[in-house]
C-alpha cells in the first residue's frame, strides 16, 4: 500500500539550475527568493492499494514523471510524506531507500535507458552485476524474462542494435529482474505501434494478476481500460 | 569480480579517443615518476658509494705520509708507500672500529686494457673485508676469483660494461707474468679508483711484486657512527708509526653541495604529481559528468553509492594501470637496455638500483598513478551521488 500525503515538488527557476534541496535549510538570499519557482507537484494526495493497476494521465509537463519518481524513491519531495506499507520514506536514510529500490521497486523509464556496451542479457542483469556477481541461475532468469517480453534468443545481441520498442521491452525485463512487488512504468508504450502496445498492456495485466502493483504513466486514453483506475493530473495537482 | 572488471573495461572503451588520451597521460605521469625516482635513487646510491670510497670513515697510512694522507683520501688513489700488515690487527682491537680493509699498491701498468691505452695503478684489495668498492661494482659480469680483475671505468671499464652481460665476453690481461681475466667493472667514482686495476690481495701475495712482503699501503676503517674523531685519536695513540685522517669533513661538504639539487628533484616530482592529478581530474570530471544520467539510472535499478563508486573506481584504476604499466615498462626496459650508454654520458657517480629495487620502484609508481586516477574519479562521482537519482537522470539527459 502506497500513500502520498501533501506531496509537493518545487524546482528553482533557470537561474541557479540546481535542485531545491541545495537551497533548503540555509539562509536563502533575497534574490533567490524572488526567483520563479516551478511547482512540478503541488500538494498531491494519492493512495494506491496493493495489487492495483493505476494509470496516470495528464498533459505534457503536468508532473507525471515527477510523481512517478517520487513514488519510486528516485527523488525526495520538497514537502509532504510518502508512505509505503506504513513507513514514511522521506524520513529514511539514503542507504535504506537504495535497499528498497533494489528489492521492492522496478522502474521503466520514459527514455532509452540501456547500457550500450553490454549485450541485451547483461542489461537485464545490470542490477545484479552492479551489486554483486551474476550466477548461472540469474542468467537463466534473465533469459526467461526476455522470453516473457517476447525477445527470445536476443540475449547475445548488443543492446544498441535493438529497435526503440525492443529496447523498451528489455528495460521492462530489467525492471522485473529483482521480482519487485511494485512496478512503475513511465510511458512504456511511448514509441510502440498499437499492436505491440496492446501486447505490453497484456503483459502488465498478467503481472498484476500475479499480485504486483502497477503504476503506469500514459498519454493513450485507450490503454487506460487495462487499469483499475485512472488518476488525472494537471499542473501538479490531481483532478477529481 | 571479473564480470565487473570486464564491464568497467568495456565502459572505458566506449569513448576510445578520450580513454586513449587518459591512458597516455597516465603513462606519462607514471614514467616521469619512475624516471625521476630512478635517477634520484641512482645518484643517491652513487653518492653513498662515493662517500664510502672517499675514505671510509678513517684512513690509516704510514706515519711519514701523514702530510699527504688527506690528499690521498680525497683522490682515492692508493700510492706506493708501505706499512706492515700487523697494523690491521691493532686496528681491529679498537672497540669502536667496525670494519677494516687493506689495500696494497703494486705497480703502475702502462699498456692497453680493454682498448684503452694509459697508465693504470694496479692495486690489491681484500674482497672479503672490502666495503669501499662494494657499492660501485656493476651487477653484470663474472664471479670474482683470485684470477680475476676489477677495473675502474677509465681503465677500460667504460668499454667493457656494455659487453659484460654476455657470458662469452672474456677480456684478458697479463700482469706480473700471470694471466688475469676482467671479471667486473666499477661504476665511475670520480676518484683515482677510476684509473685503477684491482686484484685480490691473496693473489698479489703469490706474485713477484715490488711491494715488501706482508705489507699494506693503506687501511680503510669504518667506525661506529659519530666515533670518527675518537677513533682517529685512538689510532694515533695506540698504533705506532701510522697517521690517520677522517672522512667526515669531506662528506659534510659533499652533502651540503648536493642538498639543493636533491630538494629540487623532490620538488619536481611533487609538481609532476600535482599536475598529473589536476589533469586526471579534469579528464575524469568531464567523463563522469557526461555519464550523470547513467549514474542516476544505476541508482534507480537499486545500485547503492558504494556500487557506483566501485564501478567508476575500477574504471579509473584500469585506465591508470594500463597507462602506468605501459609507461613504466617502456622506461624500465629502455633504461635497463642502455645502462652502458647512460654511464658513458653521465659524469656523476651513478650506481644503478638492483632489479629488485627497480621492481619496487615500478610498482610504487604504478600504485601512485592508480591512486591519483581513483581520487580523480571519486570526486565527480561523489558530487553526482549527492543529488536525487531522478535529478541526475534528468539533468544528464541532454
Ligand atoms: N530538474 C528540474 N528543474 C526544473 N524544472 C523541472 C525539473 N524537472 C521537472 N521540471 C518541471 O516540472 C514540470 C513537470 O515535469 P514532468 O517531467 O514531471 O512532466 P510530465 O508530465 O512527465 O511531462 P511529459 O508528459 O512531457 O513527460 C515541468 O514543467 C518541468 O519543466
Ligand atoms: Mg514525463
Amino acid at each position: 500500500m502506497i500513500e502520498l500525503l501533501g506531496v509537493t515538488k518545487t524546482y528553482q527557476g533557470p537561474w541557479n539550475g540546481g535542485s531545491r534541496e541545495r537551497v533548503r535549510g540555509r539562509d536563502v538570499p533575497d534574490y533567490l527568493e524572488r526567483k520563479r519557482q516551478i511547482h512540478a507537484l503541488a500538494g498531491i494526495d494519492l493512495r494506491i492499494e496493493q495489487g492495483e493497476f493505476v494509470a496516470i494521465m495528464g498533459p505534457s509537463g503536468s508532473g507525471k514523471s515527477t510523481l512517478l519518481s517520487v513514488i519510486g524513491l528516485l527523488s525526495q519531495p520538497t514537502e509532504g510524506a510518502v508512505f509505503i506499507d506504513g513507513r514514511d520514506m522521506t524520513q529514511l536514510r539514503e542507504r535504506e531507500r537504495t535497499r528498497l529500490r533494489a528489492r521492492r521497486i522496478g522502474f521503466v523509464f520514459q527514455f532509452p535507458s540501456l547500457v550500450n556496451t553490454l549485450n541485451v542479457r547483461e542489461n537485464v542483469l545490470l542490477p545484479i552485476l552492479l551489486r554483486g556477481s551474476v550466477t548461472k541461475s540469474d542468467r537463466m532468469r534473465a533469459d526467461a524474462l526476455l522470453a516473457r517480453v517476447g525477445l527470445t534468443d536476443r540475449g547475445e545481441d548488443r543492446s544498441f542494435t535493438l529497435s526503440g520498442g525492443e529496447q523498451r521491452r528489455v528495460a521492462l525485463a530489467r525492471a522485473l529482474m529483482g521480482d519487485p512487488p511494485l512496478l512503475l512504468a513511465d510511458e512504456p508504450t511511448g514509441a510502440l505501434d498499437e499492436e505491440t502496445a496492446e501486447e505490453m498492456m497484456g503483459l502488465f495485466s498478467r503481472l498484476q494478476a500475479e499480485g504486483k502493483t502497477v503504476v503506469m504513466v500514459t498519454h493513450d486514453r485507450s490503454l487506460t481500460r487495462y487499469a483499475n483506475r485512472t488518476v488525472k493530473i494537471q499542473s501538479g495537482v490531481i483532478e477529481t | 569480480m571479473w564480470q565487473r572488471v570486464r564491464f568497467a573495461w568495456g565502459n572505458l572503451w566506449r569513448k576510445p579517443l578520450r580513454s586513449s588520451l587518459l591512458v597516455a597521460s597516465t603513462a606519462i605521469t607514471a614514467s616521469i615518476l619512475f624516471l625521476s625516482y630512478f635517477f634520484l635513487l641512482s645518484v643517491d646510491k652513487g653518492l653513498t658509494a662515493s662517500q664510502a670510497r672517499f675514505g671510509a670513515d678513517v684512513m690509516v697510512v704510514p706515519k711519514s705520509y701523514g702530510a699527504v694522507a688527506e690528499q690521498v683520501m680525497i683522490s682515492g688513489e692508493t700510492s706506493p708507500f708501505y706499512m706492515p700488515s700487523s697494523v690491521l690487527d691493532k686496528l681491529r682491537q679498537i672497540p669502536e672500529v667496525e670494519q677494516v680493509s687493506p689495500q696494497l699498491y703494486l705497480a703502475t701498468y702502462s699498456g692497453v686494457c680493454c682498448q684503452i691505452q694509459g697508465d693504470f695503478s694496479v692495486v690489491a684489495f681484500d674482497p672479503g673485508s672490502d666495503f669501499t668498492l662494494k657499492g660501485f661494482r656493476s651487477e653484470v659480469g663474472h664471479k670474482m676469483t683470485s684470477d680475476s680483475l676489477l677495473i675502474g671505468s677509465e681503465a677500460g671499464g667504460r668499454n667493457a660494461i656494455a659487453h659484460m652481460k654476455y657470458q662469452a665476453y672474456r677480456e684478458r690481461l697479463n700482469l706480473f707474468g700471470h694471466d688475469f681475466e676482467v671479471a667486473q667493472v666499477l661504476f665511475p667514482t670520480g676518484t683515482g679508483a677510476d684509473h685503477t686495476i684491482f686484484m685480490s690481495l691473496d693473489k698479489a701475495r703469490t706474485l713477484d711484486v715490488k711491494a715488501p712482503p706482508d705489507s699494506i699501503s693503506v687501511a680503510l676503517v669504518k667506525t661506529k657512527p659519530g666515533d670518527e674523531e675518537f677513533v682517529k685519536r685512538q689510532i694515533e695513540r695506540t698504533v705506532p708509526d701510522v697517521a690517520a685522517v677522517t672522512g667526515a669533513k669531506i662528506r659534510d661538504t659533499m652533502n651540503k653541495q648536493l642538498r639543493p639539487m636533491r630538494l629540487l628533484s623532490y620538488a619536481m616530482i611533487g609538481i609532476v604529481l600535482v599536475m598529473a592529478a589536476l589533469q586526471a581530474m579534469t579528464l575524469f570530471s568531464a567523463l563522469v559528468q557526461e555519464r550523470m544520467r547513467e549514474i542516476g539510472m544505476f541508482r534507480a535499478v537499486g545500485a547503492g553509492a558504494w556500487a557506483v563508486y566501485r564501478l567508476f573506481l575500477t574504471e579509473a584504476a584500469l585506465a591508470a594501470l594500463a597507462g602506468g604499466g605501459i609507461g613504466v615498462f617502456a622506461v624500465a626496459t629502455t633504461l635497463y637496455d642502455n645502462q652502458g650508454l647512460l654511464l658513458k654520458s653521465f659524469t656523476l657517480p651513478l650506481v644503478f638500483p638492483t632489479l629488485a629495487s627497480m621492481s619496487v620502484l615500478a610498482v610504487s609508481a604504478l600504485l601512485v598513478t592508480m591512486c591519483i586516477g581513483m581520487l580523480a574519479a571519486a570526486v565527480p562521482v561523489h558530487r553526482i551521488l549527492r543529488r536525487n537519482p531522478y535529478d541526475a537522470i534528468r539533468e544528464g539527459e541532454s
